[in-house]
């Protein structure tokens, strides 16, 4: 009995599934070259993330694990070159602490006397790489810090080594990372010692491009590669990488961080000073202000985000003098974003 | 009766799709050359599509590239071009592949990996508007192809207890 309707149902079934073959194809061809992003995308993309988030934190864990037995075994089999490297850069530092003591002293007084703005307060949170796009055309990380600990679109991302990105998209569990390297990250830089203004442009290679050079400017492999903090949503002096020169001689960005070695990064939640203070107290721009002002207007340095390892912490991080000296740490949600670069994929 | 049952063992594929997806996001890093993942649901579509297409209709495949799409924070529709390219070719080779031994299933799909790899390709620089790095592309096929037999030898396991509880149409 089943043969002859088979039989029947045969030519329909093949019919059926060549239209649903060549709608589908078509309808997929009309979002990939109709560049189909939108809002609602955006929205369903972060919805999908946050729905996701608990799945691939339970399975980044046994992953997690095996790195760091990996990363523990590597560190047994070099321990005493690293103890010997160690020492010797632990001299050298002990120079340069005395060096940076003095200048920060000297930077201290020099900022009481001119009224300078110290830089806001610099509050942040610590999570994990849960998620990975995992694809060749996007370099985004997805990471266990919640709208609720202050995620937010534009804001900085950095590892122990440096900055890695940006949050492009934040939700109720995970906010999602655009990495430097990713074809639509641009990131707003200086190059240093000269102090030249370029653009750290993504083009999908482990190397970002550096655009937007003055004409005079001339880079040397090597040099460092800082945030500038134009546009406000960074802050500025957050190490990124340094020089590299490509095949053809253009300038590259060799970025500090290794994206592929990273599990814990720290979302940095920066309010651009758009206040200045009005008055200053100037009998208090003695020594006493300065000690006070010392503690506050270090450049960003990079947390170690290692220890948070576990779960998802929030940690302030407490600049006293900068609470206290000024009123600059008001909110600037204002502030245009230069560092965003078109959102194409993300 | 019997379009319900089907209906229902959709949801197989659909599912194990899902789980490829979610596998596909794991951040492995180290080892593997990068952040690029393998792409574990051409496996699933290209195995059911030789194997139970009645059970993978073009519409779930439109779905889960779909769902890839918006996952992976990619080109939307790019995913879903690439899978159902692959299913429309898989499918229409299907009598050729029906019954073979594995080493050329395993032939068949690295071919597929290929062709996948160059229309992928081709859909970013359209969508991009320049011509792409074909690097990473062409590493992506490499490590796809050389996940396909351990993905195999479960969905060979899991398609004998559909044989068992859903005979072929």
């Amino acid at each position: 009995m089943r043969e002859p309707t088979n039989r029947v149902k045969l030519p329909f079934r093949v019919s059926s599934y060549r239209l649903s073959l060549a709608v589908t194809l078509t309808l997929a061809c009309v979002l990939l070259v109709g560049r189909a992003e939108s809002y609602l995308v955006d929205r369903t993309r972060q919805v999908m993330t946050d729905l996701s988030a608990p799945l691939l934190e339970l399975a980044s864990r046994p992953v997690a694990a095996v790195r760091n037995f990996i990363a523990s075994t590597d560190e047994y089999a070099y321990v005493f070159e690293e103890n010997a490297r160690l020492r010797a850069e632990n001299e050298q530092l002990k120079a340069w602490r005395q060096q940076a003591l003095s200048l920060e002293r000297r930077v201290a007084r020099f900022e009481a006397l001119l009224d300078v703005t110290v830089e806001p307060t610099i509050q942040y949170a610590t999570g994990k790489i849960i998620g990975d796009s995992g694809g060749p055309f996007v370099h985004a990380f997805i990471v266990n810090v919640p709208q609720a600990d202050g995620a937010a679109a534009g804001q900085a991302v950095v590892d122990d080594e440096g900055l890695i990105g940006r949050v492009v998209s934040s939700g109720v569990t995970a906010s999602r990372v655009l990495l430097l390297t990713d074809l639509n990250s641009r990131v707003p830089v200086r190059v240093e010692p000269a102090g030249y203004r370029a653009i750290a442009v993504g083009d999908n290679s482990r190397f970002p491009k550096i655009e937007f050079l003055p004409p005079e400017a001339k880079l040397s492999p090597g040099d460092r590669i800082v945030t500038s903090g134009h546009g406000g949503l960074m802050p500025p002096d957050l190490p990124v990488g340094i020089v590299v020169l490509a095949g053809d001689g253009s300038p590259r960005l060799q970025t500090n961080s290794e994206f592929d070695r990273t599990s814990s990064v720290r979302v940095l939640q920066y309010d651009f000073p758009t206040k200045v203070a009005a008055d200053t107290d100037e009998a208090a721009a003695g020594d006493e202000l300065a000690e006070e002002v010392t503690p506050a207007s270090p450049a960003p340095t990079l947390p170690n985000t290692e220890p948070a390892a576990n779960d998802q912490i929030v940690e302030r991080a407490g600049e006293p003098g900068a609470a206290a000296g000024t009123d600059s740490a008001s909110a600037s949600d204002a502030s245009p974003d230069a560092s965003s670069g078109p959102e194409g994929n993300e | 009766m019997r379009d319900l049952s089907q209906a229902f063992w959709i949801a197989v594929p659909v599912g194990l799709s899902l789980v490829c997806i979610l596998l596909g996001l794991v951040p492995v890093g180290v080892g593997t050359g990068g952040t690029i993942a393998p792409i574990f649901t051409l496996t699933v579509v290209y195995f059911f599509s030789v194997h139970r297409p009645e059970f993978f209709p073009p519409w779930a495949v439109f779905f889960i590239g779909l769902l890839q799409d918006v996952m992976s924070g990619g080109p939307l529709g790019l995913y879903t071009v690439v899978l159902l390219s692959a299913y429309a070719l898989t499918h229409s080779q299907r009598l050729f592949l029906m019954g073979r031994n594995f080493s050329t299933l395993w032939v068949g799909f690295i071919a597929i990996c290929g062709i996948a790899g160059a229309i992928s390709w081709f859909g970013a620089s359209v969508h991009y508007g320049q011509a792409v790095n074909p690097l990473p592309l062409l590493w992506q096929a490499c490590i796809t192809a050389l996940v396909y037999p351990p993905i195999s030898f479960l969905l060979t396991r899991i398609n004998r207890q559909l044989t068992v509880m859903a005979p072929a149409a």
